[in-house]
């Protein structure tokens, strides 16, 4: 049909088809543009804006009604009302000075206008003249025009003259008019002033919130879409961190941040640094409660602790930081599920799929941490750790990341894991690794300045003289599994484990103890043991005595003393049943007692100096009965693993009727294989089988459901039977087995062997051939000769020419052989010293980039079949204990909090494990490591079967671990935003590490309790400054000690002895006097650090008795759990009379110890300790520390107190200082004749030291034995104590310790000895310090010095010149 | 909470409510355009044989699609809703797509009988029977969570879409070539001739193409914001998707290189399907079917396209989408794409076959390591002797074989040089198909196989 003028559709239909589909794009295209502005944090930020509004608005209304506002707004309404009324009498005045002063203001205006337009004009000719000489004009033209400009310049001077003159008539208007209104001006200035606070907030609420409909309006249409483009109220605030680069993927790119668009209040605080829109929970959804309550759920409030994060001000604020360094999450989303929230456990994340519409984002590498790992990022940049469990400021900022620091450190998991800190020398992260363990290492790793040596000793003991100390059975009983022994034990068990249930398992489980028993012991050598004398009866009595007050206490713990919990060191409960019998282990023990680095070199156990001493007529050998003390109860038994022969197949030792019958037995009778063990004899069997006329053995192996009912003729009743047949059996015998196959009998003939050959020859498989492996069993004689045997093998080695082992030799080798390969394969070297194993490196691995290590590397193999149907410890589902969690949670149904955290982390990691994520897979793996292999041991070599041990961990540790191991990344961000200590903070973290690492604090108290308490304020008093204490004391004393603030503001209501009483809560610093008892229901306590509450300042050693029910926790002491029992321990042994005395004999606390002694002296101190106090009970230890450990604890105590170190400067012993001193004393030294020093080892001389201090070439001598406190030796001061420190224990002792028994010397109202410096005690005070200090030369100089009475001095006087 | 991967939610049971409801809608269209057409059917005798309207059974059907959907909309509870894929029929499906072997010969049998049963195929009830099958089934397989990730990728759902075009498309032709097949047996014109629409080009033409435009827009506009672009992690060339897929519409070629090297799969093949796309005018000697819908006329031609197209392409697509999984391995439609599944891959080049697993096997020629090149060359060559005579023997005794034989008729109106361009392009789609059977078979890996010059084939 050709085109003709009629169309082929009816036009019109056509025209409504394309209106409609034009509708349809225009609709859409709206749709889009709404689609794209749908955005939730507009919502949010408008939500804010409301928040803001409210907030502002109480603001207003509470300053508006606040009483004396508005009194004073209606006083000075009245004020300026009549302030009006006197001006309105004098309008006419006014009014005319108002005239005028238009007029003149006027004229002033107009001058100035002129002058501006005339200096114009002068500033052209001037640039003209500038231009001519640039020029090089002629002169004559220069001149016209510097002319030109002189003539301009004059012009503006006359008019500038003109406008100085107007703008002083119109000033002079002003005064005059100013003075008029003078009081009504004042008040309006005042008025102002009064309402500047309603005007801020007023105008900022009409920013956020206006009241005209026109400017809410406009305010409105800001934010619409495209609109929104130009300076709209919500807009994204984003945070750029060009240098905190982001990996994505391949490339590498600057880091946005966008998360304070919803989290717009993250950075805002109040005064006084808190948080502005403090974070909580509320109940409702109305903002106006948010407001009333303070309480502000996220996104709007503000971020917590603002003093460490986020603010400007804090040493991360978000500005240099931004979020997603710590948080991770994808900091450019700006939608909940895109910017990767987290949730913490599956319950919260149920609730935000509901809320809002949460989606996991997998695409994202970073997720955030959930709230249980947020502390994990802290260590990207705080690579040493300590700080952020310890820090003199901010406290424990990541207490469960430390906890899991110091839990890798205890337990050793760096021995297998390494975690490398540093990569090409640059710190990449914590570096926790073994310390070199050769001095070949050692020395390799100092010649590199790239490689950077670990420092971590093996926490396990040194093995390698275990001959010495214990026997074999035991080594085999312990090793299987430790905590049968020793229940609190840090070993963690390798046997019996989940993948060693199988037949292989078990069959292999006692060769492998046996194996490694035999190994150490084969290896173990000799050590050279102390012997107390051979007379010497120990008295195991006394051992008691010694052993709680010698400080072993401090780390270990016994059941004979039921108070004590150290768990530094083993408790040694049961150490008697393992140590050697007789008297080897006797000696053994007395020599580790006595020395333990004979033993362990790196053993952290110190010296205790256990001397023989005389008490009496009696010479005591303290270490000799403290080990008969701790061996009594003699050894225990324990028997060896029994290595008995097998056929090497799994039995049914539950074989009943019904299985009975489906195999087609007659009746229950005989024994059903139920696991073959791969390569035993059960695989090696053969049957005789007629072949061309001749019988021939041909190899048929035992099958799984084969009944064994014969063994070499005689019937197999049952499985049990059939073990007895086996267990007589000599291994080699071939026996006849009768066995029900598919209903038929057989002959099947086995070679009984032993499970120890089967397991060398799976070994001996890896690196031998099948035919060589068999000419080895059967000869001896290893095919390989010595010096090309790298590996485990060479415990198999002939020495060359040795020919043919004897069958007992070769067995011992064979167990020695499967021993190493054991130690080899567990990785025992990384927590102990075995001989043989010096070179071995760490077997697991490293964990220092695990927090990102790929998913898809880790294998969780069948954990998640695993764990739906068994996990648990009493063997039921781990998915249904996440499921009942979850389902409890969200019913509401937990008892308590921690019930509800517990069992809801438990199902975070489960829900994790399930998508293969890394918390899941440590937090199963530390839980039961060995639940990997579920269903893997059936398809995979016994030798590859999992290895990590069980570790007695509980969940909560096992989630602290995960925080610091997931934090673990090795990226870190650029040097100068990691946290790299500087000067005395070095010092600090080191030491830190060193108190812990060496357990100082096991003794000493190193940061005193707070104690906080209700206390009556009409009963507490300041403490009176008497007229005996120096007041140049008491500013030394809280210049050392400055005044704590004890006020806390709370108040606490108690019943006590039966009437309420409402009391105000106070805090302080000190320790316990008395205890509550049948008495008195009160606590007593030392204060040690001058406390003030309001104007009351009390000083120590005052007291403050609390109330047991007004006593409210507060922080514990750090430290000094020994010192503190054996306080308790000394009074009740009657050892100490009182409280007082029996501190004196304990260990001291280590209060402001920085300020107080010699940094290099405590440096020699703690490398080689003397004896300081002849009272204390117990001596410090010498511990096992490197000179530069010595060194940084020495440093650690000054740092924290702030004093100078290394080095000290001691100006008493300097000339300018005594020559000064001769100066001003001249009256008082007899008029410059007698020599100030000698003056002062004189008054050090008097009578007074003497009575309890040895001194001057003088020994103390003890009168009353029982009185008599004896103090410290002198001579041992000036180079231990700091001057200061010193000035201030002589001024007033008990003001520095409290429990001290020392008298102030030299009380300021009591002169004496008014020979030396006219008896000014002050004076003499001093002198005795500066005697001190110039000890020995004085002490050369002066020598013995007897104080003789003045009426002698005359005569004596001048000999002693 | 603690399935990773449901099989039912309860946002899929409402999705597939809506599925439900939309084919409700279509059906009980289609079932008032029976009633308007107002066509009987007669019962079988054993249900009384009287005569019934066609619209009966559609409406029945329609009003069961009701219920099921509203079935679907009042689901409570996810895990114990009943209305699935039986648990029965997944491995038995499985089982047939999931093995490259049955899924080929699969869309062999269905192209085939696309082919022999299209006067069949083309009547609109049976149409309108398989394309609510195939919404039945994409609903029914959608209550399973593997199918679910598969279908429901935002990246597939172009796929997903292109099933249906095809089917459609490849339907519209059938019915046009068969109505003027018939024609042409009956002697009437045919249906362009009959039927001819010449139009203005404004406003019918252009204007028709405005109102395309315009509604295609809004189509990509509301896709667009329905479904969110997909991306995924930063790529990381050091980790890499598993499985890396090129975009669907390369997934053809990314099939080919399972079975050929890069430089052929990617390279020549590519190259040759453009080119012989070209060359088609140039050899086609057939004058008939221009302008016209045809089948019975140009059968070879049609066939052979068509061949081309559904099983070595469209079918290559869907089986490098859905069925291509973690490792490259082959997955059934409701299988767990579960990266610890393994192939055993022991393949074997034709030399080794020939030199190595033959009974004269002498083991393969090797030079010596420090013979000269010529020598090298010489030993690969006799290595590689018995790959390099197929392939002689495929591209060029083969042609003339045919020409002889089946192409006989061909080969004299097409002349020598057409015949053999021709004849090559034949071969070389063949040699897909061809290459696949033998790699399934016999474990083939190459037929010549010289790694040492990166040349393999």
């Amino acid at each position: 049909m050709p085109a003709t003028d009629k169309y082929f559709r009816n036009l019109k239909t056509v025209h409504v088809v394309f209106a409609l589909s034009t509708v349809g794009l225009f609709a859409s295209t709206i749709w889009m543009m709404a689609a794209d502005h749908a955005d939730p944090w507009r919502e949010i930020q408008k939500t804010n804006f409301r928040i803001d509004a409210e907030r502002t608005r109480a603001e207003l209304n509470a300053v508006k009604s606040d009483e004396t506002y508005q009194e004073r707004q209606a006083r000075l309404a009245a004020e300026l009302a009549e302030a009006t009324a006197k001006i309105d009498q004098q309008k006419s005045d006014v009014d005319a000075l108002e005239a005028d002063l238009r007029k003149a203001r006027r004229e002033a205006d107009l001058a100035e206008r002129e002058v501006k337009a005339r200096r114009a004009q002068r500033d052209v000719a001037r640039a003209n003249y500038d231009l001519g000489v640039r020029d090089n004009l002629p002169p004559e033209r220069l001149k016209a025009l510097k002319d030109e400009f002189d003539r301009e310049q004059e012009l503006v001077n006359q008019l500038e003259l003109e406008l100085q003159r107007k703008t002083t008539a119109q000033a002079e208007i002003e005064q005059k008019l100013a003075g008029l209104n003078a009081d009504r001006n004042k008040f309006l200035d005042e008025k102002k002033k009064l309402d500047a606070d309603v005007e801020r907030l007023t105008k900022a609420l009409d920013t956020i919130a206006p009241e005209s409909a026109f400017r809410r309006a406009k305010r409105e249409i800001m934010q619409w879409a495209i609109i929104d483009g130009f300076n709209s109220p919500t807009k994204i605030r984003q945070d750029w961190l060009p240098k905190l680069r982001i990996k994505l993927g391949m490339a590498e790119s600057a880091r946005f941040d966008r998360c304070r668009t919803c989290h717009l209040n993250s950075d805002l605080v109040e005064a006084g640094n808190k948080p502005a829109y403090p974070h909580g929970h509320p109940t409702t959804d109305d903002i106006n409660d948010w407001v009333k309550n303070k309480q502000y759920p996220h996104p709007f409030a503000t971020h917590p602790r603002p003093e460490l994060y986020v603010t400007a001000a804090s040493p991360h604020s978000v500005e240099k930081f931004g979020c997603t360094i710590c948080h991770e999450g994808q900091g450019a989303a700006t939608e909940f599920s895109n910017s990767a929230h987290y949730p913490n456990d599956p319950h919260v994340q149920l609730q935000w799929e509901e809320e809002y519409g949460f989606k996991k984002n997998h695409f994202w590498e970073y997720p955030m941490y959930p709230k249980r790992f947020r502390e994990s990022s802290c260590i990207k940049c705080h690579h040493s750790v300590v700080e952020l469990g310890v820090h003199p400021k901010h406290g424990a900022t990541a207490p469960k990341l430390y906890q899991g620091y110091q839990l890798i450190q205890d337990y050793g998991c760096f021995g297998c894991h390494e975690i490398q800190g540093y990569t090409a020398g640059k710190s990449i992260g914590p570096d926790i690794r073994l310390e070199p363990s050769t001095d070949e290492e050692r020395k390799k790793l100092e010649a590199d300045p790239t490689l950077i040596a670990g420092r971590m000793r093996k926490v396990g003991p040194a093995l390698r003289h275990i001959g010495a100390k214990t026997t074999e059975e035991f080594v085999a009983y312990w090793t299987e599994e430790p905590k049968r022994f020793r229940p609190k034990t840090r070993m963690p068990q390798f046997f019996n484990l989940v993948n060693q249930q199988d037949a292989h398992g078990q069959e292999y489980t006692p060769v492998e103890l046996a194996g490694i028993a035999r190994y150490l012991f084969d290896k173990s050598q000799p050590l050279e043991l102390l012997k107390p004398e051979a007379e010497y009866q120990p008295n195991a009595e006394r051992g008691k005595q010694l052993f709680a007050t010698r400080g072993c206490l401090s780390c270990h713990s016994k059941s004979d003393f039921p108070g004590t919990t150290a768990d530094f060191g083993p408790d040694l409960s049961r150490v008697h049943e393992k140590i050697l019998p007789g008297e080897d282990g006797f000696n053994w023990l007395y020599t580790w007692v006595r020395d333990p680095q004979r033993h362990h070199p790196r053993s952290r156990m110190p010296n205790l100096f256990l001397e023989t001493y005389t008490e009496g007529e009696s010479t005591i050998d303290p270490a000799a009965d403290i080990a008969a003390y701790l061996l009594t109860g003699g050894p225990g038994k324990f028997t060896p693993p029994e290595l008995t022969p097998y056929l090497g197949v799994g039995l049914d030792e539950q074989f009943d009727a019904d299985e009975a019958a489906a195999l087609g037995l007659d009746g229950l009778f005989g024994a059903r294989i139920v696991d073959i063990i791969p390569g035993s004899p059960a695989t090696r069997a053969t049957v005789i089988v007629e072949s061309a006329g001749a019988p021939a053995e041909v190899k048929r192996e035992l099958e799984v459901d084969d009944v064994i009912v014969g063994f070499n003729g005689a019937p197999v009743r049952d499985a049990a039977e059939l073990h007895k047949f086996v267990n007589r059996t000599a291994v080699g015998t071939r026996v006849s087995l009768e066995v029900v196959r598919h209903r038929e009998n057989q002959n099947i003939t086995v070679v009984v062997d032993e499970p120890l050959n089967d397991e060398v020859r799976l070994y001996l498989g890896k690196v031998l051939k099948a035919a060589q492996v068999e000419a080895l069993m059967s000869s001896g004689e290893y095919p390989i000769p010595l010096k090309q045997v790298t590996g485990d093998e060479i415990e198999l080695e002939t020495a060359s020419g040795a020919g043919e082992p004897n069958a007992e030799e070769f067995r011992r080798r064979k167990l020695d052989y499967v021993g190493r390969r054991t130690i080899s394969r567990y990785g025992c070297f990384g927590c102990h010293d075995i001989p043989g194993f010096e070179d071995a490196r760490p077997i697991g691995t490293t964990l220092q980039d695990w927090g990102r290590k790929d998913t898809s590397r880790l294998a969780p193999e069948h954990i998640e079949e695993y764990l739906h149907h068994h996990g648990e410890a009493d063997g039921s589902s781990t998915r249904e204990r996440a499921e009942q969690a979850v389902a409890k949670a969200a019913r509401g149904d937990f008892k308590n909090k921690h019930d509800e955290q517990h069992e809801l982390s438990a199902a975070y990691f489960y829900e994790d494990l399930l998508h293969h994520g890394r918390p899941g897979f440590i937090w199963q793996k530390l839980r039961s490591p060995r639940s990997y292999d579920y269903r893997k041991t059936e398809t995979k070599g016994y030798d590859e079967r999992l290895r990590m041990p069980l570790f007695p961990f509980q969940e909560d540790e096992i989630e602290a671990i995960a925080t610091f191991v997931l934090g673990l990344v090795a990226d870190p961000p650029p040097a100068d935003y990691q946290y790299r200590p500087r000067g005395s903070a070095v010092a600090r973290l080191e030491g830190e590490r060193l108190i812990d690492y060496f357990n100082c604090v096991g003794c000493h108290i190193v940061e005193l309790p707070e104690i906080r308490g209700g206390v009556d304020m009409a009963k507490f008093a300041a403490t009176p400054v008497t007229a005996a204490d120096h007041p140049e004391a008491l500013e030394l004393l809280l210049r050392f000690k400055p005044p704590h603030n004890g006020q806390t503001g709370e108040k606490i209501t108690a019943e006590i002895d039966g009437t309420k009483k409402t009391l105000d809560v106070v805090s302080f610093y000190g320790l316990v006097n008395s205890k509550p008892n049948e008495d008195s229901t009160e606590y007593g306590f030392d204060v040690w650090e001058p406390v003030k509450v309001g104007d009351i300042l009390k000083l120590p050693p005052d007291r403050v008795i609390i109330d047991e029910k007004a006593l409210l926790p507060g922080k514990p002491a750090r430290g000094g759990n020994f010192a503190q029992w054996l306080v308790d321990y000394l009074q009740t042994a009657r050892v100490a009379s009182d409280r007082q005395r029996a501190w004196q004999k304990s260990p001291p606390p280590l209060y402001k110890e920085g300020i107080k002694v010699q940094t290099p002296w405590l440096y020699r101190f703690l490398r080689d300790p003397y004896r300081i106090r002849p009272e204390a009970v117990l001596r410090m230890p010498k511990f096992n520390l490197s000179p530069d450990e010595a060194q940084s604890l020495a440093n650690y105590f000054a740092s924290v107190d702030g004093a100078p170190y290394p080095y000290q400067y001691v100006p008493e012993r300097e000339p300018s200082y005594i020559d000064e001193k001769n100066e001003e004393l001249k009256p008082v030294l007899d008029d410059g004749k007698v020599e100030y020093l000698s003056q002062a080892w004189k008054t050090l001389n008097l009578p007074l030291c003497i009575k309890c201090h040895s001194l001057g070439g003088r020994t103390f001598k003890i009168s009353d034995p029982v009185n008599d406190v004896r103090g410290p030796d002198l001579q041992q001061v000036t180079d231990r104590l700091r001057s200061d420190w010193l000035l201030l224990w002589l001024y007033k002792p008990q003001w520095i310790t409290p429990y001290t028994s020392m008298p102030p010397p030299f009380a300021k109202n009591q002169p004496q000895f008014r020979e030396l410096f006219g008896g000014d005690p002050k004076l003499q005070t001093i002198a005795v310090r500066d005697a001190l200090m110039n000890y020995h030369r004085l002490m050369e100089r002066e020598g013995k010095v007897e104080y003789e009475s003045p009426q002698s001095t005359a005569s004596t006087g001048a000999a002693a010149q | 909470m603690f399935d990773p991967h449901p099989d039912m939610t309860l946002e899929v049971i409402a999705g597939l409510g809506w599925i439900y409801l939309i084919l409700f809608a279509m059906n009980a269209g289609w079932t008032y355009r029976a009633y308007v057409e107002g066509r009987h059917f007669r019962l079988p005798d054993s249900l009384g044989g009287q005569e019934v309207p066609s619209a009966g059974p559609w409406a029945l059907y329609s009003i069961m699609l009701l219920l099921v959907a509203l079935a679907h909309f009042t689901a409570r509870d996810a895990s114990a809703f009943l209305l699935r894929m039986p648990a029965a029929a997944k491995p038995a499906i499985d089982a047939l797509v999931g093995d490259p072997r049955y899924f080929f010969a699969l869309s062999i049998i269905l192209f085939a009988s696309t082919v022999v049963f299209r006067r069949w195929l083309i009547r609109p009830t049976v149409a309108w029977l398989l394309l609510n099958v195939a919404i039945l089934f994409t609903a029914l397989s959608m209550t399973d969570w593997d199918f679910r990730q598969i279908v429901g990728k935002p990246d597939n759902v172009p796929i997903v879409s292109m099933l249906f075009i095809v089917g459609f498309f490849t339907w519209l032709y059938f019915r046009r070539a068969v109505d003027n097949d018939e024609r042409i047996a009956q002697g009437k014109p045919l249906f362009e001739e009959e039927e001819n629409e010449k139009v203005l080009v404004w406003p019918d033409l252009v204007y028709t193409e405005l109102i395309c435009m315009v509604v295609l827009t809004v189509v990509l506009v509301v896709w667009g914001i329905l479904l969110q672009a997909p991306l995924e992690e930063p790529s990381n060339s050091a980790k890499t998707p598993n499985p890396s897929k090129a975009p669907w519409y390369f997934l053809g070629l990314q099939e080919m290189l399972v079975y050929y090297d890069p430089w052929l799969a990617g390279v020549v093949f590519p190259s040759m399907i453009i080119v012989g796309l070209m060359a088609i005018p140039y050899i086609d000697f057939n004058k008939r079917g221009n302008g016209y819908y045809i089948f019975a006329e140009r059968k070879f031609a049609v066939i052979t396209f068509m061949f081309g197209f559904l099983p070595l392409w469209i079918a290559m697509i869907i089986l490098g989408t859905f069925l291509r999984g973690p490792n490259w391995n082959i997955f059934g439609i409701y299988e767990f794409w579960d990266v610890h599944k393994l192939e055993a891959l022991t393949n074997v080049n034709l030399s080794e076959y020939f030199w190595v697993l033959s009974p004269w096997g002498t083991g393969l020629p090797v030079a010596p390591a420090n013979a000269p090149w010529w020598e090298q060359l010489r030993v690969i060559l006799l290595r590689e002797f018995p790959g390099f005579l197929a392939v002689f023997v495929y591209l060029v005794v083969l042609p003339p074989l045919l020409a002889a034989t089946v192409f006989r008729s061909f080969f004299q109106r097409m002349g020598f040089l057409r015949y053999m361009v021709f004849s090559n392009l034949v071969l070389l789609m063949a040699a897909l198909p061809i290459k696949m059977v033998l790699r399934w078979s016999f474990n083939l890996k190459y037929i010549i196989a010289i790694p040492e010059w990166f040349f393999n084939v």
